[in-house]
């Protein structure tokens, strides 16, 4: 003879379902919440493509603007005169994605 | 069959997991947030750091910066620099701060200036209207500015000239009655430090090792008219010995980027260090004396000093240096100073020596000399404006090399020498 084994009652298993819905809906608000607002990869693609750009900046020693894109991002370079010495030069790179949102900017004095 | 379920129970645990796992998402999260914000304000403090060392590099930055001065550098938050540019001896000492809330970054570094090629002169000789003589194996690689009645080959202590037949690899330039100027402002600035202010006298230093960062105020040791040795002790940057009579440094001194400047100095055979020494009468330099980058030796004669105290710069046997080395006078006089050196010397660096350059064997410069003579003493003769075994080479000097303000040669753009923190 088979034993009999006691199973879930239908208002356990409707109360249980509910729990595990509220709780996975909790996790995926977390989840997207972190993954918004954290660093994405378009920060870090950006932040590298101008640190190269200030080090090109910096080794050709010309001073004239610039634009392109690249990896769906716009890098603009643009130079300014420093006020405090006309020896100077301020290099300002923006990084611009495609919603034309400014993702990351360097500014830097540099010796013309 | 039926399975046994327990839902309830199942989903609790479940629901306990899925929570364990969401709160170190969130843990995870944070502290990757943390740490990408703090390598953000490190990079952001980098580049104002590194602008704020370009603005005291630029050639306005010698003057501006004399006294501390903090700024924003682009009128906009977190982007507050301090910028501070001192001499230090021939060279320049710059200080670069940046700062944003509680977190600061700084480089402090020497300035050196990047050599003019249109003053450089691989060999200077003043014309006194005589030629100059080579003999033996002399290389002269450069451009050389010589007397104008040119250069010969002689036959000087049974040796012939050996060398290549142009005798001077290079461009050769009709020299001048004199040496070219020194910079007037350095010269001040080591005739402020010669005559230093009366200060608390030093009877002994006690501690055996001394670093005094250059953020601070200089470190003075002034030993007043007392003869003082200095031994078995390690001094290391932003420290200024001023004697006002003789100081002797033993070999088991250590120094590093300190200047020490007195009536006379004595160092001992087998010193090795790098330092800047400034003396009115002497210095005198024992054997196997080593002199790192960035070094500068020299004695200076100013109007109010004696004028008919030889002012004499003596270098020993197989010493070597790198950096600079000079004698300068005020006004021209019979007493000319004198740059005595010994066997094999090695330089690579420049010389300056307004007065004689006494030399014996087998001399290497890898860089540069300028001098108003050549003196060459054998056991029997001495000969003036001869360069025997003598070897003067510009192409071996490192294309790195930075020049103090001192010198002729030094042009307008400067650059960072050594990096001091």
């Amino acid at each position: 003879m088979r034993p009999r084994v006691r199973a879930s009652s239908i208002i356990e298993v409707l109360i249980s379902m509910v729990i595990i819905m509220v709780v996975f809906g909790i996790a995926l608000a977390i989840f997207d919440k972190i993954t918004h607002s954290s660093v994405n990869g378009k920060n870090l693609l950006a932040q590298g493509l101008l640190k190269k750009e200030l080090a090109a900046a910096e080794f050709s020693k010309t001073t004239t603007d610039s634009i392109y894109v690249t990896d769906d991002l716009t890098i603009a370079r643009t130079f300014s005169a420093y006020a405090v010495d006309p020896a100077l030069t301020v290099v300002r790179l923006s990084a611009i994605n495609d919603k034309q949102d400014t993702v990351y900017t360097i500014k830097k004095v540099l010796i013309k | 069959m039926m399975i046994r379920a327990s839902a309830l129970y199942m989903v609790i645990i479940m629901a306990l997991v899925i929570a364990i796992l969401c709160s170190s998402l969130i843990v995870v999260a944070y502290f990757y947030k943390i740490q990408y914000q703090l390598k953000s304000r490190y990079d952001q403090l980098s580049y104002n750091v590194s602008s704020g060392v370009n603005i005291l590099l630029a050639p306005g930055g010698a003057d501006r910066y004399q006294q501390e001065k903090s700024f924003s550098l682009f009128g906009g938050e977190g982007d507050s620099v301090t910028l501070l540019r001192k001499p230090w001896g021939i060279y320049d000492v710059g200080i670069a701060r940046s700062f944003t809330q509680q977190d600061t970054l700084r480089r402090v570094f020497t300035i050196g200036h990047e050599v003019d090629s249109a003053n450089w002169a691989a060999l200077y000789l003043i014309d006194e209207d005589r030629p100059l003589s080579v003999s033996g194996k002399t290389v002269v690689k450069g451009t050389a500015y010589i007397p104008k009645a040119g250069v010969r080959a002689a036959y000087v202590d049974n040796q012939a000239y050996e060398g290549d037949e142009r005798m001077i690899t290079g461009k050769k330039i009709d020299s001048k009655k004199d040496l070219p100027e020194l910079n007037r402002q350095r010269l001040d600035e080591l005739k402020k430090l010669l005559s230093h202010l009366e200060m608390d006298e030093m009877q002994d230093i006690k501690q055996d090792s001394i670093y005094n960062s250059f953020e601070q105020p200089v470190r003075y040791l002034y030993f007043g008219k007392t003869v003082q040795t200095l031994s078995n002790i390690r001094l290391k940057a932003n420290i200024v010995i001023l004697s006002d009579t003789t100081i002797k440094i033993d070999s088991t001194v250590h120094l590093e980027n300190v200047i020490i400047a007195a009536r006379s100095i004595k160092i001992s055979s087998g010193f090795q260090g790098k330092c800047q020494l400034f003396a009115r009468d002497s210095i005198i330099i024992g054997d196997r004396c080593s002199f790192n980058y960035p070094s500068a030796i020299g004695t200076l004669k100013f109007d109010t000093d004696d004028q008919s105290r030889l002012s004499i710069l003596s270098i020993g046997n197989s010493c070597s240096l790198t950096g600079t080395l000079f004698t300068w006078q005020q006004t021209k006089s019979r007493v000319m100073p004198v740059l005595k050196c010994g066997d094999n010397l090695v330089v690579n660096g420049q010389i300056y020596s307004c007065g004689a350059f006494a030399y014996k064997a087998k001399p290497v410069i890898n860089g540069s000399i300028y001098a108003a003579r050549f003196l060459y003493q054998n056991n029997f003769t001495a000969f003036e404006n001869y360069l025997i075994n003598f070897t003067i080479d510009e192409k071996k000097l490192s294309p790195y090399y930075l020049t103090g303000m001192l010198l002729p040669a030094a042009a307008k753009p400067t650059k960072v020498l050594q990096w001091l923190k």
